[in-house]
């Protein structure tokens, strides 16, 4: 323990002597200033790929400009038109409405199967490694690759699923018109991103559960409870606020899916699955209509700025009561 | 410990430096960097002499990605003034890659436009005049004169031209020559309608032989099909559905607006094309199940599988159909005009190459285009399968023989009919496709559905123009 002591107060006289020695050459380096001077490259990043483009885009909603039409003349400014001419304009509300039947549904599923299979899996089986190695996979792949092959498998004519609804199994002799069938073509979508995340929500599932405490369900079972009274009293209540971050991060993250929804169905049939990001979309890059474009993303991100705080707070007052 | 941290700090600004030069490095490919040139008051005009480009200037085009892309990219490497790198974007990004680059007034040198983006280019400046450059430097007295006009000019009939005809284009009916040649599929047909079983000429006649080919069981008119064409109308899909079903309404007699007064409501959801719609709908049930969704690549393989009997698309894939390494049917297909009605008219397609105004190498680009646009050059491109808008071309031995459809072609261009091309066309086409392909699938009223194009479209054009069409 002496020894100890003293070679760490041999060490700090080494620090001391050194920074001696550098401080004349460094003096005008102050930590304050090397601080900043090791941040300044990513602040500068982030200044100029999220920053700018966020305070220039949140100008430009306030004006009428079309990049491509109105690049002689620039913005010209409007106020709040394009935020009134696009919340009182019904396809607005049609592509809300559009976006929840695409977010409720897929989140949902996602939450219940992925329990479930978490449930399951909070076990040890041979195996166990190799089966959520597997598990894990659709949601390490890019969406664009997952709506490319789910489009080839959801084929009416040619795919998979057509082949064994109709020719295996004889359910149906034209089969299912997955992606152009106004009344089937969402839930298509929803399918896709199910088998896509479910394993996002499994895995913060199992984290949840392995968290529970085992003496929890040794006493309870000293007190002979039943199964479902150890998920209802115990399991449930504990896991509850981590399904929340899950549930929270999935409902962001259906709320602005793009590129599953473009390459799969691009919109259609008719507008049927024309989700926000898409129609967003559909007003920049299209229509180059700038102004618009940017005023809506804003409108889409102050709703889900208030859908994420509604869910925060549950999750802070189920915090308390626990 | 000073050693220690001395490489520390250099190894972590060495990372972050690293970063940054990464992250700030664009890519390989000129889209997206902007260049200088401040925005032009009006269209850049190209010099009617242009000096000729040294062979270490670098060129880009931009495409969609079909055969004749592929084909552009082969010929460019021939050229001997500059290395010429030809970008195929798929169909769905054609129109939004070359306006975002235009934003970032950046991009490709030369870009090929379709006829409806000559509007929205000319209007926001985004590409050079070529007029008076075209009198010094192209046959223009050798050019099919629609192609002319359709391809480069604006506003119509202004004699102002932004483009050069660089693909002629229009639809045709391939078709399984073996079905209706066979016997017992003739003598079944005789059967059943009392007429010998021929090549429809009009489109009442397709449907019968498409829907005769859907009914009869495979066992005996060996497909299980009558026919397939891109039916695909998401914004994904630009101008598919539109393009296959305007042919048909213009053959019943049909209109789809008049260009002089910009009305659209009364011609478009005329009784006419009512009955071209409810058609179009009849003839969607005799192909493959779930076509809705049918783009060019899907009524390739339909043909080429052997599952429809019948098809339309156009010229510019008919090499997909010549390979019989990527398409199993191709010794049994043959090619004729898409069929008329009341009218023979077909769609049509093709593009212009225009010089971006953002090009850093105008004069190059220049020179490149009167190099691929002179004759020797245009009757390689014929060989290669691409189709010339040069009178003198289309007439050669070079192009008639190069494929088995291209004598059908020369007959096709001389009846051939466009769409609008004003700035709002994106907006136009949108309704017009999304609607459509509702109706074509049964999923729509017909006459609710052009109801609401024609509604749409009428309050598009009259916000975009309150005082009327442009002079």
């Amino acid at each position: 323990m002496a020894d100890r002591d003293i070679s760490s107060s041999n060490n700090q006289t080494m620090l001391v002597t050194q920074a001696e020695r550098l401080r004349p050459r460094f003096r005008w380096l102050s930590d304050r200033l090397l601080v900043w001077l090791f941040l300044s490259p990513t602040m500068l990043l982030l200044l100029l790929i999220t920053i700018f483009p966020l305070i220039w885009s949140l100008y430009l909603s306030f004006t009428r400009y079309s990049v491509i039409k109105d690049s002689a003349t620039g913005p010209v400014w409007i106020g709040l038109q394009n935020y009134a001419q696009l919340l009182s304009d019904p396809n607005i509300w049609e592509r809300f409405t559009t976006t929840a039947q695409f977010v409720v549904p897929a989140v949902v599923i996602e939450l219940l199967l992925g329990f479930a299979l978490a449930l399951l899996l909070n076990r040890n089986f041979k195996g166990r490694g190799v089966l959520m190695t597997l598990m894990l996979i659709p949601m390490m792949l890019s969406p664009v690759v997952v709506a490319l092959f789910w489009r080839f498998m959801l084929r009416a004519d040619t795919g998979i699923l057509n082949y064994i609804i109709r020719d295996v199994l004889g359910l149906s002799e034209k089969g299912v018109f997955w992606l152009t069938d106004l009344k089937v073509a969402m839930w298509s979508l929803v399918l896709v991103d199910v088998w896509m995340w479910t394993p996002f929500m499994m895995l913060i599932s199992l984290a949840g559960l392995s968290a529970v405490p085992r003496y929890l369900y040794e006493a309870a079972e000293v007190d002979r409870a039943s199964a479902w009274f150890k998920f209802r009293h115990i399991t449930l209540p504990i896991i509850t606020p981590l399904l929340a971050i899950g549930v929270l991060f999935r409902t962001m993250d259906s709320y602005r899916v793009f590129d599953t929804v473009y390459a799969l169905t691009g919109g259609g049939p008719g507008r049927a699955t024309q989700v926000l990001s898409v129609y967003i979309y559909q007003l920049a890059f299209r229509d180059f209509d700038t102004g618009k474009g940017s005023a809506l993303g804003y409108i889409m991100l102050i709703v889900i700025i208030a859908l994420a705080n509604v869910l925060i707070r549950l999750l802070l007052n189920n915090r308390e009561e626990a | 410990m000073r050693r220690y941290f001395q490489r520390s700090a250099a190894f972590v600004t060495v990372l972050l430096f690293g970063s940054l030069l990464t992250a700030c490095g664009g890519s390989s490919s000129p889209t997206g960097q902007a260049t200088s040139a401040p925005a032009p008051t009006s269209a850049p005009v190209a010099e009617a002499t242009s000096a000729p480009a040294s062979n270490t200037t670098n060129l880009q085009v931009i495409w969609f990605a079909w055969e004749p892309c592929q084909a552009l990219s082969t010929l460019a490497q021939t050229y001997p003034d500059a290395t010429v790198e030809v970008r195929c974007v798929p169909i769905g990004q054609w129109h939004d890659q070359i306006f975002t680059d235009f934003a970032a007034k950046g991009g490709a040198d030369v870009v090929i436009l379709d006829s409806q983006f000559i509007g929205e280019a000319v209007v926001g400046n985004h590409v050079v005049e070529l007029t008076d450059w075209m009198k010094e430097n192209i046959e223009v007295s050798d050019f099919v004169p629609e192609a002319l006009s359709a391809y480069g000019e604006y506003p119509p009939t202004s004699q102002r031209y932004y483009g050069v005809a660089i693909e002629g284009d229009t639809q045709m009916l391939v078709y399984r020559k073996d079905l209706f040649a066979d016997p017992a599929i003739q003598e079944a047909f005789q059967q059943q309608h009392g007429k010998a079983l021929e090549v429809p000429t009009t489109w009442s006649d397709l449907l019968t032989v498409a829907q005769f080919f859907k009914a009869t069981p495979d066992e005996v008119d060996q497909v299980p099909n009558g026919f397939a064409t891109f039916w695909c109308g998401t914004p994904a899909c630009y101008d598919q559905v539109q393009t296959a079903w305007n042919q048909i309404a213009w053959s019943f007699g049909g209109e789809l607006w008049d260009p002089n007064t910009y009305q659209v409501e009364g011609i478009l959801n005329s009784s006419t094309n009512l009955q071209a719609l409810q058609f179009a709908a009849e003839l969607f049930k005799t192909g493959p199940e779930g076509a809705g969704d049918f783009q060019f690549n899907e009524t390739v393989s339909a043909l080429c599988d052997g599952s429809v009997a019948m098809g339309a698309i156009w010229f510019g894939f008919g090499p997909a159909f010549t390979d019989p390494s990527g398409c199993n049917q191709s010794a049994n297909l043959d090619y004729t005009l898409v069929p008329g009605e009341v009218k023979q008219i077909s769609s049509l397609g093709g593009m212009g190459l225009s010089v971006s105004s953002y090009s850093k190498n105008p004069d190059a680009a220049l020179a490149f285009v009167k190099w691929l646009e002179s004759k020797p050059t245009q009757i390689e491109w014929a060989k290669l399968g691409g189709f010339s808008a040069r009178i003198s071309v289309l007439e050669s031995p070079e192009f008639n023989n190069a494929a088995p459809y291209n004598p059908i072609f020369a007959k096709a261009y001389l009846n051939v009919k466009d769409f609008w091309n004003v700035p709002e066309y994106n907006q136009l086409l949108q309704i017009q496709g999304e609607q459509l392909n509702l109706a074509i699938t049964g999923q729509a009223d017909p006459q609710a559905a052009l109801d609401l194009i024609a509604s749409e479209q009428q309050r598009i054009l009259d916000n975009a123009y309150p005082d009327g069409p442009p002079k």
